[in-house]
């Protein structure tokens, strides 16, 4: 948007008034009110994890081993998707792609551990309608599973589409890498959250 | 608007009048048996005491601002010469003073509040506890001794009555406003509730389900009858040993009540084979007052109409919904067999 | 990569000026906000339709009109569709036409989102009220308590359409809402600090983030809904474990705030109008906005005290009882300074200043009735009475709706270059006021004669015979009015007097353009040095902040030149998907894939349509 600013009082020759480009700030805010979405769904968790009046109970199908595995592949990623984004932002084509697939691959690889886990716990007897932990737990982490892969399929159009160019994404356009970065990072936080509160202290007790 | 001075304050006297006449009615409880102003036991006492605090401060305040706002009106309308007045942007003293006037108004109400909310907190340990259960849409009442009622509960005045409540289905709301505020019935917690009837008391007091839990909320209503303590024991040993059936017609009712299917819901104390709980107890039941949870009086053209099409009287009810008489024509009762059963109902005194 | 599927847009976004077409693709600012009011008032008239129907059914004892059943769907869906079909989208509607004209821009931040916003309302509000005409419409009440809605006790669809009309419309607000936080932030014009931003553009942020904040918390409650129904996961079932108290915590954590959400919009339309009719600026600006800041903070604090009766215990509802008796000082403070606003001004009774001075008066009443259920004790004995329903009518009628109307009334001129016929708009306000007080006012004593709320019958000798019938009457009074405001909308559109671009002498930046505005609002982006821009301009001598004195006057852009966003029609499509998608799941959770795939569609679409100026800096 033109505004013209050169006669400002205060601004100087930014486009915007805080100088933070418009989708920047529509995915913080954006993000702000997800972590309300997720505040909620751990609450009701928390709520709920020892409410259940028959099992199993988290302590009997939580398998902290495989989940640190999938954790540490999901953190991984973000040190993947910081790469990806320097890459593109001095111009290196190739490593930005290359980064770019790596996260890509490395969530949908913490997907897979998901689906895994889900179907272990199914086996165990443990289904979202079993008890009160079963919904609670398969809601919040079924949920975040949605937001990864909302992310995966993120990753993999901008994938894609950096080959529609043989410059791939320029550095011009580096801001929408950094878009699906932001998101990419807080869904990673709110795993390390959920980790911590869903299997570590739940596993403790 | 040269008329607003005119039209303004006839309207507000105009409403004030329609306003006071019903005031003064509200606290008649025989013109108002629901009425929330008029109470009979110390825990509604004290609610009424706070009310009064609380609504002379809220007028107080009202008149003064709304006076305020009136007049400013009023007096700063704009006449045919006005130039642009004086540009004032605020004034901090006055800011302060409107953030503690009121902030020090708030401190005088919930101060009462907070000790009124300690002083009718707990059952006092004393108290004679009764268990209620909410149903869809009827209220069942549980004594000490383990007899059991519906809709029109009896207890003795001369001292504190405890309630534990609990729901059967949905959310309900139990409230008798003359004698104490309401408490919500809530499936998977027990809460209480408690009051000590005022001396001089006894009487009957409406009271009704104020959550709502469906169709026939409306029709959920309940009877608390305050005797004194040698009506309340004569009334609990009464459902322990009911008189037998005296009449012929009431007989022929008797034996109805079996055949027809009522005692599969239906528990009529001194009889084995009435032992159904899906419906209200209807042990003495010709001697209560109401039919329907308090919605009708309990006479023979009330209680016909209530066996001919109970769905008439609170639509969604159990009994209409999944009685065989009701829903299977062939099996729809006579009126004959109508009358009947009413004789036999109304024998159980 | 805009450019090679960039034919894909143009050919279906060929600019034209009007038509049906021009509608369904518009993402000017100006027209979004049309459209949303538009359907607003359509949406209030049937949400007063069908509170007339209870009101008729109300107006005597063992009245036969209408059944139980029926009964509970008119009551839920009158509060349903007041509350989220009509007042919010006023709100928004006012939000689109406004802010950017407020703060100096060309559009908001995101027009296409904007758009998108709109048609996810419609198609919501459509699904919620469709589910009329498929098996009976949600009727276990606005807040719909768990385990009433269960499959138990609420077999067939209706809750469904509940549950999926309202996720709908909740992404529509957010949508709405994250767009209106980045303009605000974002696009204010060169000058225009926080504290120089009009107060109505302030209670738009506040509300804003309010709904940021707030709706995720219902879309977590709904979904547990959801998955409950048609899952069986647990969640509000006390038999395994679940809790139907979790419903009321949730729902209030967001209802609470909702109100609020519903309120502050009047109140900033409210902090507009008086200032200009009584050509003063308004007293305390800064007080205001804070109280306004205090006022959403504290609203997330106050839940439970819609839970007094639920057994919370002594300590947590006196906790609660305080912090909701704390909301009303920062309110007190806003009263407090608009009344001063007054002080010794010139006030002009035109109409829009009636409506903001029946707005204050009736909110104070509403306002002090909430502070005494605020007191559990007391609240014991109002709770589900006709008390509360006082209560709320008078905030939210003699509140939100009496302060849209000053609105309507106000910016009419803005938005159409003809005024609204003062005479009717007169007739109108008073049979309002009066309407109002006479159907409301009534319901405080037949509250405390203890009428229960959402009872369809009561019977001869309760106590509560004539003042139903009084509220009837009053019911009555307010269709009238609303009638001769339809007829005044109608007549003003025709043959209103031509406005002018400033006919009521006002003080912020849309004032100072034609009326109607230009697509483009702005030629020259203006630069501001005070709160009241215009205001100042026009007064010089008067003015509080000044220009400096090599302060150089913005240039005027060839209209030609500026570069306005292309309509498009991605933004209904995926409305249209997503609504689809939910309405689906009513019928199948497996068909609901097809409208997940038109919404896919429809986003690629989208993304690589070129937009228009946003794209580029
Ligand atoms: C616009 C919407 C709106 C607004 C602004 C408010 C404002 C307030 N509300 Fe209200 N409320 C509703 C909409 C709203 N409410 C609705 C819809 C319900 C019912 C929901 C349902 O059950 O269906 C409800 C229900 C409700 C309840 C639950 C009642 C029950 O179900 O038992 C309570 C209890 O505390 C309450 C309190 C308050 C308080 C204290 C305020 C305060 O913010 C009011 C503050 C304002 C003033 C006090 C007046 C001005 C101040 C002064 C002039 C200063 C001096 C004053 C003093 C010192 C007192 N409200
Ligand atoms: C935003 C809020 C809003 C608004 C504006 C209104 C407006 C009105 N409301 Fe409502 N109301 C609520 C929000 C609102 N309400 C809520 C939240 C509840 C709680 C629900 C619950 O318990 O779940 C409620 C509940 C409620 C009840 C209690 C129901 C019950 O508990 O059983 C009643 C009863 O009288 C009522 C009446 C009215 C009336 C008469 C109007 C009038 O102001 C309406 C005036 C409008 C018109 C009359 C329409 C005009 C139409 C035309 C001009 C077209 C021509 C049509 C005709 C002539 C019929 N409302
Ligand atoms: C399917 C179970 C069922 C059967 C069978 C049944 N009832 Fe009922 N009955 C109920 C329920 C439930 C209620 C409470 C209805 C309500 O108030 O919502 C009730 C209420 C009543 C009442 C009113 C009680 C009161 O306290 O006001 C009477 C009287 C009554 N039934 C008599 C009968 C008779 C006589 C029969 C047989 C002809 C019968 N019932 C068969 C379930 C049943
Ligand atoms: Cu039981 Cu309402
Ligand atoms: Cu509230």
């Amino acid at each position: 948007m033109a505004t013209h600013s050169t006669t400002a009082p205060h601004t100087g020759p930014l486009a915007t008034t805080t100088g933070l480009d418009h989708r920047k700030l529509l995915m913080w805010t954006f993000l702000a009110s997800e972590c309300l979405f997720f505040g909620s769904l751990i609450a009701t968790f928390l709520l709920f994890k020892d409410a259940s009046v028959s099992g199993p109970i988290p302590q009997e199908v939580l398998n902290i081993p495989v989940t640190s595995t999938s954790t540490f592949v999901l953190l991984t990623s973000s040190l993947s998707m910081v790469l990806a984004l320097a890459a593109i932002q001095r111009g290196d084509i190739v490593s930005g792609r290359v980064w770019i697939l790596a996260t890509a691959v490395l969530g949908a690889t913490f997907l897979g551990f998901q689906v895994f886990e889900f179907k272990e716990f199914i086996d165990e007897g443990l289904k979202p309608s079993t008890n009160v932990f079963g919904a609670s737990f398969f809601t919040l982490t079924g949920f975040h599973g949605a937001h990864v892969a909302v992310g995966v399929i993120w990753l993999m159009s901008l994938f894609i589409f950096s080959f529609k160019s043989k410059d791939g994404i320029p550095a011009s356009k580096s801001l929408d890498v950094e878009l699906c970065g932001l998101y990419w990072h807080f869904v990673d936080i709110v795993w390390v959250v959920i980790f911590t509160v869903v299997y570590l202290i739940s596993s403790l007790e | 608007m040269a008329n607003l001075k005119n039209i303004r304050p006839k309207a507000l006297l105009g409403l004030l009048a329609i306003a006071l006449l019903p005031i003064l009615a509200a606290c008649s409880s025989t013109d108002n048996p629901l009425t929330t102003i008029s109470p009979k036991s110390d825990v509604a006492d004290d609610i009424q005491q706070l009310y009064k605090i609380i609504f002379v401060i809220a007028m107080v305040v009202f008149i003064v601002v709304e006076t305020l706002l009136l007049y400013a009106v009023i007096k700063f309308r704009r006449r045919p010469n006005d130039g642009i007045p004086k540009q004032v942007h605020g004034n901090t003293v006055m800011e302060i003073t409107w953030t503690i006037i009121p902030a020090l108004i708030l401190v005088a109400i919930a101060v009462p509040t907070w000790i009124t909310i300690f002083e009718i907190d707990d059952v006092p340990d004393d108290a004679y506890m009764i268990e209620i259960v909410g149903h869809q849409w009827w209220w069942e009442a549980t004594y000490p001794d383990g007899q059991v009622t519906a809709n029109e509960i009896h207890v003795p005045s001369d001292r504190t009555i405890g309630f534990t409540l609990d729901t059967a289905d949905v959310l309900h709301s139990f409230w008798i406003p003359q004698l104490f505020g309401k408490q919500d019935l809530i499936p998977g917690r027990t809460n209480t509730l408690w009051f000590t009837p005022n001396p001089g008391t006894e009487g009957r007091y409406l009271g009704q389900c104020v959550e709502f839990c469906g169709a026939s909320h409306a029709n959920m209503r309940l009877e608390m009858i305050v005797d004194s303590p040698a009506d309340f024991a004569a009334w609990t040993s009464g459902l322990e040993s009911p008189a037998p059936a005296a009449t012929a017609l009431a007989a022929t009712g008797y034996d109805l009540f079996a055949s027809k299917g009522c005692v599969a819901c239906h528990t009529i104390s001194g009889r084995n084979d009435a032992i159904g709980i899906i419906g209200p107890n209807l042990s003495l039941f010709g001697s209560r007052l109401t039919l329907g949870s308090a919605t009708l009086d309990n006479n023979t053209v009330n209680l016909t109409a209530w066996l001919q099409d109970p769905e008439d009287i609170k639509p969604g009810n159990i009994m209409s919904k999944s009685a065989p008489i009701y829903n299977n024509p062939g099996l729809a009762m006579a009126d004959t067999e109508i009358d009947a059963l009413v004789a036999y109902l109304q024998s159980l005194k | 990569m805009a450019s090679a599927v960039g034919a894909i847009g143009a050919a279906g976004a060929a600019p034209s000026e009007s038509g049906v077409w021009s509608w369904i693709t518009t993402v000017d600012h100006k027209r979004i906000g049309v459209l949303y009011g538009v359907s607003a008032i359509l949406f209030f008239l049937l949400g007063g339709s069908e509170a007339f129907l209870i009101r008729m059914q109300l107006a005597s004892a063992d009245a036969d009109l209408i059944s139980s059943g029926v009964f509970s769907q008119l009551f839920t869906m009158h509060a349903l569709t007041m509350v989220f079909l009509a007042i919010m989208p006023l709100g928004a509607a006012f939000f689109n036409f406004l802010i950017p004209l407020q703060i100096g821009a060309r559009d908001v931040a995101f027009p296409r989102l904007n758009a998108l916003s709109y048609w996810l309302f419609l198609f919501g509000a459509i699904l919620l009220n469709s589910s009329f005409v498929f098996g009976g419409a949600p009727d276990a009440g606005w807040f719909a308590y768990a385990n009433l809605t269960s499959t138990t006790y609420s077999p067939g669809d209706s809750m469904d359409f509940f549950t999926l009309g309202l996720l709908v419309l909740g992404v529509s607000s957010l949508a709405a809402a994250l767009n209106f936080v980045v303009t605000i932030l974002n696009m204010r014009a060169p000058g225009m600090t926080l504290m120089r931003m009009p107060v109505f553009t302030w209670m738009a942020l506040i509300v804003s983030f309010l709904l940021v904040f707030a709706l995720p918390i219902l879309t977590v409650g709904l979904v547990e809904l959801l998955l409950w129904r048609f899952f069986d996961m647990p969640f509000f079932s006390a038999e395994f474990g679940g809790d139907p108290l979790l419903w009321q915590h949730v729902f209030w954590l967001f209802g609470h705030p909702e109100v609020y959400i519903l309120i502050l919009p009047a109140m900033g339309i409210v902090s507009e109008i008086l200032p200009t009719f009584s050509k003063k600026p308004l007293f305390g600006y800064t007080a205001v906005v804070f109280a306004g800041v205090a006022i959403a903070f504290m609203g997330f604090a106050v839940w439970a005290h819609h839970m007094f009766t639920v057994g919370l215990g002594p300590v947590a509802i006196a906790a609660f009882s305080a912090s909701t008796m704390l909301i009303a000082v920062p309110t007190g403070i806003k009263i407090f300074n608009w009344i001063f606003t007054l002080w010794g001004g010139s006030l002009d009774l035109r109409t829009p200043m009636l409506f903001s001075l029946g707005f204050v008066s009736l909110f104070i009443i509403g306002g002090l009735s909430g502070v005494m259920h605020a007191s559990p004790p007391l609240d014991r004995q109002q709770q589900d009475t006709y008390f509360i329903v006082a209560h709320l009518h008078y905030v939210l009628f003699g509140g939100s709706i009496m302060g849209l109307m000053a609105g309507i009334y106000f910016w009419f001129p803005k938005l159409t270059g003809r005024m609204m016929g003062e005479g009717l708009g007169v007739i109108h306000f008073w049979l309002m006021f009066i309407g109002m007080n006479v159907t409301f006012g009534p319901m405080h004593l037949v509250g405390i004669m203890g009428m229960p709320r959402r009872i369809y019958t009561y019977s001869e000798g309760s106590g509560w015979e004539f003042m139903n019938q009084l509220e009837s009457v009053g019911a009555i009074i307010l269709a009238i009015g609303l009638i001769i405001f339809a007829v005044n909308i109608f007549r003003s559109l025709r043959s209103g007097e031509v406005a002018g671009d400033d006919p009521w002498d006002a003080r912020t930046l849309e004032w100072s353009i034609s009326s109607p505005p230009p697509v483009y609002n702005f030629d020259a982006i203006p630069v501001v040095y005070s709160k009241e821009p215009f205001w100042d301009q026009k007064h010089p001598e008067l003015a509080h902040d000044k220009p400096p004195a090599d302060a150089v006057a913005p240039v005027a852009e060839d209209p030609a030149s500026i570069h306005m966003p292309n309509p498009s029609y991605w933004p209904i499509i995926v409305a249209f998907g997503a609504s689809l998608m939910a309405g689906l799941v009513i019928v199948n959770p497996y068909l609901a894939f097809i409208g997940g795939a038109i919404t896919m569609m429809g986003v690629y679409g989208w993304i690589f349509e070129p937009a228009g100026p946003e794209e580029h800096h």
